[in-house]
């Protein structure tokens, strides 16, 4: 048994913590600017606004999600801010999983690997 | 079925889960006299929901259950959502809470990256399991469902202390070839402590149902997971609850992919739902440490008991 547990060094938190930041604030922002956007439109704010999605209320996938933004529809940088939510503990176990690579850990890197694959096939619909 | 508020007939078809094929009804058959009250009830909604979100977060942390619990069944008895949409916004803000509370206790060194990560491989599983299955049952068993889940989270409130009597278990081979271990600087006693995981399989079962659980009702599920890393696998309290919280927001990501690409996250109730019950968590927190929680968890295990019943109730009727 190592006498050191590999993550002692405290690099691995460090990163985590920077990608962690980095993604809650980002989609803090879009969430903000969706609501505020949605406040400010002309006519009768929120509802009329949905309604421009005739087909599916709102959208459902990354593409709708990035066309909506496009088209300047709020809802969609809604739904943005909410997919990037959804994305920020990606983005934290790709981190930690480079960190493990570079520890040298491959274990795991391959622990970490197998996890992002599992939470890849849960986003094959988006 | 109780009505959503009145008069909002926009706000109702929001509520209202869009089956796959099924739309909502395009601009051009909404009478436009109606559209400014409708665009004011929607405003009081989004209000309402932010409001409820807030209160959900704070007292979720204050007696240390994630704001899940509290979360759907206000949206779906006081404004009637779908359940669906509930669970989809629900676990929305367990990543955001989970997100920003790994924030704190990563610089507090108390979260084991290792130790989460290994077992996300099971909770991840779960929820991925928990997510499709949800997907397929009508909002009533879901309702069953729920009322069950809180009367055995406020059983687990209710037993509250840990089995401490079981004798010290060997480490388990896989506990020992992954290196599940750790050590944090205890702030009390000034001491190091070292610890190791031990019955790692059963740990790891206890997870998946976890997993499963979150993905299926939308809650972080921390009422499972802190038992199985601090009373099956003996890890101290304090890593258990940081590295739960940690794996939180993994497994709800997972599940709220599946949600969100079946067009069960809204927008009008998610944005609310994430940005308030992060408010209200982050708040809560601060006041743990200054108010006398014993009182108000005794008074909340009764509560979960009545909400229980009412979703049984509406579950057994045909919500």
């Amino acid at each position: 048994m190592s006498a050191r547990p590999a993550d002692r060094d405290g690099s691995l938190e460090a990163v985590l913590r920077i990608g962690l930041a980095a993604g809650v604030v980002l989609s803090l922002v879009l969430l903000l600017f969706g609501f505020g956007a949605l406040l400010l439109e002309p006519g009768d704010p929120p509802i009329d606004t949905i309604t421009r999605y005739p087909a599916d209320a709102f959208p459902r996938d990354l593409r709708g999600v990035v066309d909506g933004m496009a088209q300047g529809r709020p809802l969609a940088f809604v739904q943005g801010g909410l997919l990037m939510l959804i994305a920020t503990p990606l983005l934290r176990v790709t981190l930690a999983g480079l960190v493990f690579c570079r520890q040298r850990d491959w274990l795991f890197a391959g622990v970490a690997l197998a996890v992002l694959v599992l939470l890849l096939w849960g986003w094959r619909g988006l | 079925v109780r009505k959503p508020i009145a008069g909002a007939t926009l706000v109702e078809a929001l509520s209202r889960r869009v089956p796959d094929g099924g739309s909502i009804p395009p601009a051009s058959t909404i009478p436009s006299a109606a559209g400014r009250r409708e665009g004011v009830v929607g405003l009081l909604f989004l209000l309402a929901v932010f409001a409820i979100a807030v209160a959900a977060g704070l007292l979720g942390s204050l007696v240390g259950l994630g704001g899940g619990i509290v979360i759907v069944p206000a949206l779906t008895l006081l404004f009637g959502v779908d359940i669906h949409y509930a669970v989809g916004a629900s676990l929305i803000s367990v990543i955001a809470t989970s997100s920003a509370s790994t924030l704190a206790f990563l610089r507090e060194r108390l979260c084991n990256v290792r130790i989460g990560m290994f077992l996300e491989l099971a909770t991840v599983t779960g929820a991925l399991a928990g997510a499709g299955i949800a997907g397929l049952l009508e909002g009533r068993w879901l309702f069953v469902l729920f009322g069950l889940l809180l009367f055995v989270s406020a059983g687990f409130m209710l037993s509250g202390s840990r089995d401490d009597s079981a004798p010290d278990c060997e480490r388990d081979p896989l506990s020992r070839a992954c290196r599940l271990e750790g050590a944090y600087l205890d702030r009390v006693s000034g001491r190091q402590v070292e610890y190791a995981a031990v019955r790692t399989p059963i740990g790891l079962a206890i997870m998946w149902l976890a997993g499963a659980v979150s993905g299926l009702l939308g809650i972080g599920a921390g009422v499972f997971k802190v038992p199985a890393m601090d009373a099956a696998m003996r890890l101290p309290l304090k890593v258990s609850t940081a590295t739960s919280n940690f794996m939180m927001g993994v497994t709800a990501a997972a599940s709220a992919a599946v949600y969100f690409s079946r067009g069960d996250v809204n927008p009008l109730i998610a944005g609310p739902v994430a940005l308030g019950v992060l408010i209200g968590a982050r708040w809560g927190s601060r006041l743990v440490p200054r108010l006398r929680v014993a009182y108000l968890r005794r008074l909340f295990v009764v509560a979960m008991v009545l909400i229980a019943a009412r979703m049984l109730y509406q579950g057994i009727q045909g919500a």
